[in-house]
């Protein structure tokens, strides 16, 4: 089976395929914030500065941060524009997670540019 | 209310210690997350979306303002300045940190409390009439038995890996207010004829993925035996409940599919198996120890008062806001000059359910001074204050209105009880608050509510059925079309003594379309009724789905 159909979990219960651009996601293990896998292999919490993946690169991508365990939790492939915005049917779900819940605007990513 | 002796304590302060070591061996590496993550729900602590959710237990939904106080210096100290009551009685931090957890636990554990049993396949936290120990026409506290339950399941060695959770409910009165008839087992407290106190004995109601109303299993099970039957259900349910599909794992599926007939039966055979132990033998507590707790919940000493209050019926004359309060947000009590109150965490455009640490302290406060230190969750995601003095009544709204705590809406259409849907969990297919919010707003004005009755609208964000949409009046689950919202109405559930299973009328509706179709469902029960003392319910038992389906796709197509 090639990459870019192999079946992958896409957060929560759903399962989706890998075909086209992709963001590891996952959450800190300290804190639970959502954070993404970004170039050197490192973690940030900004979604402009993740690497966009696709295909097997972006299988490999998650298996570099299933391995980084001490660092986060439940990582899986996110889908995203080119912009690196959410995209796909879990769009409302990543913009949710990214920036917080609609009903406390006070709270989360969005509250900092308030 | 109950105390812990020696074993509660040391059971839940070695619980802490222990979870403090499982997060040490998490971070250093020691163990995986796929070793730790059942260890953390066993403690309550859950993955959202943005943040871990810790949810604490409220055995039946009481607490005295000592632990309010505790809960708001944890939203305070450890959250956003916040805490949510979720429709089990219990409460719910959304943004806890994974190493602030043990200490929270500490804290929580010094006021008697815990997150034990709060996720996982185990027996969850039994619950109760929000207005046990006050309602009229009881049996006895239904919480006697609720913590009889709690002690006996608490660790329950062979119940710590069942198929899947299992969900208790006690009520104590003719009129079910603790949904007894949607869970794994309910059990109803009854006299049989000699006047001696008993239980009716339902099981295989519940509702996610596939609703069911219980089962009567039992007419009469005498109280001495409760432990030894509840033992013989969990036993043949573990034995044989399914665990190849978690969707067909719950208690319901196996009655359903063993047939009732067949499980009780079952049941029998090892309800019979504890029968010949004999007094002493089986699992049954002994008479003196039932009523050593039900020593702890003996009523308060509430002074004798007269059944009027000038005091009362002064401010209802001169308050209209007051008057609309006593009007929807009192319940009658048991002893004259007295009544139990609704603080209504529903007010507009607010998360259902959500409550300030500030507002936890002012009700602690009012606990404590006049409500003879006594608060309850409901699972209609409110809070009561069940013994109040009338003569007391007005100052009590008083503080409670400064607070933001007085909204008079309780049973009307904005007492919404909405589940944390797409805002927060991870399981979710869309949002549910916003939908609750929206639809409070079309309604805002009380007085327009107050024309409409009684009305139970319930909101799910996926099939799980957190928001019980199935036995709202107007149930409303989400839906995913295709990563957009959606939502599917159901018509004429309901959760009382007359439970039944809101039937699914028609298409999914756009975020848009949601509250128009919600709003034209209402005007048609308003065009219909026979009366104003015809509850929606009453008018959709009467009318059936059609009337109010037309009334929903005519004007929406
Ligand atoms: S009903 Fe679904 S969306 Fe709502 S809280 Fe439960 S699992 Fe989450």
């Amino acid at each position: 089976m090639s990459a870019d159909v192999v079946k992958i979990a896409t957060g929560g219960v759903k399962k989706g395929k890998n075909q086209g651009l992709k963001v590891v996601t996952a959450n800190d293990l300290f804190t639970g914030a959502v954070i993404y896998w970004s170039k050197g292999d490192l973690w940030t919490e900004d979604l402009s500065d993740a690497l966009a993946v696709e295909g097997s690169d972006a299988l490999t991508a998650l298996e570099k941060a299933f391995a980084d365990e001490k660092a986060a939790v439940g990582p899986y492939l996110m889908d995203v524009e080119p912009d690196l915005s959410p995209s796909g049917r879990g769009r409302l779900r990543e913009t949710i997670r990214d920036r917080g819940p609609t009903i406390h605007p006070e709270f989360g990513r969005q509250a900092e540019e308030r | 209310m109950y105390r812990y002796d020696d074993i509660d304590r040391a059971i839940v302060r070695d619980r802490v210690s222990e979870f403090r070591r499982q997060v040490e061996r998490r971070v250093s590496g020691a163990i995986t997350e796929d070793e730790f993550k059942p260890l953390r729900l066993m403690n309550g602590l859950y993955l959202q979306l943005h943040a871990y959710m810790l949810r604490v237990a409220v055995p039946y939904g009481t607490l005295n303002p000592d632990q309010l106080r505790v809960l708001a210096s944890i939203a305070r100290d450890y959250d956003k300045g916040y805490a949510h009551v979720s429709t089990r009685q219990n409460f719910q931090f959304n943004w806890p940190k994974l190493a602030d957890t043990p200490d929270i636990l500490e804290r929580l554990a010094e006021a008697e409390m815990h997150a034990i049993q709060t996720s996982g396949n185990c027996i969850r936290n039994t619950t109760t009439d929000h207005f046990a120990g006050a309602a009229q026409g009881e049996v006895e506290d239904p919480r006697i038995t609720c913590e009889v339950i709690r002690q006996w399941s608490t660790f329950h060695p062979e119940f710590t890996f069942l198929p899947r959770k299992f969900k208790i409910a006690v009520s104590a009165t003719e009129h079910d207010r603790a949904a007894i008839q949607v869970h794994d087992i309910g059990l109803q407290l009854v006299k049989n004829d000699a006047g001696e106190p008993g239980y009716k004995v339902l099981v295989g109601g519940g509702q996610g993925r596939t609703p069911m109303i219980g089962e009567w299993l039992h007419d009469f099970l005498p109280q001495a035996e409760l432990l030894s039957y509840l033992e013989a259900i969990l036993r043949v349910y573990n034995v044989y409940g399914r665990r190849d599909n978690m969707y067909k794992a719950r208690i319901k599926i196996l009655v359903s599919e063993m047939g009732l007939d067949d499980f009780r039966a079952a049941v029998e055979r090892e309800f019979e198996h504890f029968r010949a132990m004999g007094p002493g033998g089986s699992i049954d507590l002994p008479e003196e120890e039932r009523a050593r707790i039900a020593g702890y919940f003996a009523p308060p000493a509430l002074p004798e008062r007269a059944g009027a209050s000038e005091a009362f019926d002064n401010a209802l004359a001169s308050d209209k806001d007051f008057a609309r309060w006593v009007r929807h947000n009192l319940h009658p009590h048991k002893e004259e000059g007295y009544v139990s109150a609704t603080v209504s965490l529903k007010p507009t455009g607010a998360p259902p359910g959500d409550i300030t640490d500030t507002q936890l302290e002012v009700l602690a406060d009012i606990a404590e001074r006049f409500g003879y230190s006594d608060v309850r969750t409901t699972h209609e995601q409110n809070m009561v204050l069940p013994h109040l003095a009338l003569d007391d009544l007005y100052a009590v709204y008083q503080e409670l209105d400064d607070a933001g705590l007085a909204t008079a809406n309780a049973g009307l259409l904005s007492d919404i009880i909405a589940c944390p849907g797409l805002d927060y969990c991870n399981l979710a297919n869309t949002r549910s608050i916003p939908v609750a919010n929206r639809i409070q707003e079309r309604f805002e004005d009380i007085d327009a509510q107050s024309e409409i009755g009684e009305l139970k609208i319930k909101i799910s964000g996926c099939i799980n059925a957190c928001g019980h949409h199935h036995v709202g009046h107007i149930g409303i689950l989400g839906v995913d079309k295709k990563g957009e919202e959606f939502y599917q109405l159901t018509l004429g559930g309901s959760a009382d003594e007359r439970a039944s299973i809101g039937e699914v009328v028609g298409r999914g509706l756009s975020t848009d379309e949601v509250v128009d179709a919600v709003e034209r469902v209402i005007s048609r029960y308003l065009d219909l009724r026979q009366s104003a003392d015809e509850r929606f319910i009453d008018a959709y038992r009467r009318l059936g789905a059609e009337p109010f389906k037309e009334a929903l796709y005519a004007e929406a197509a």
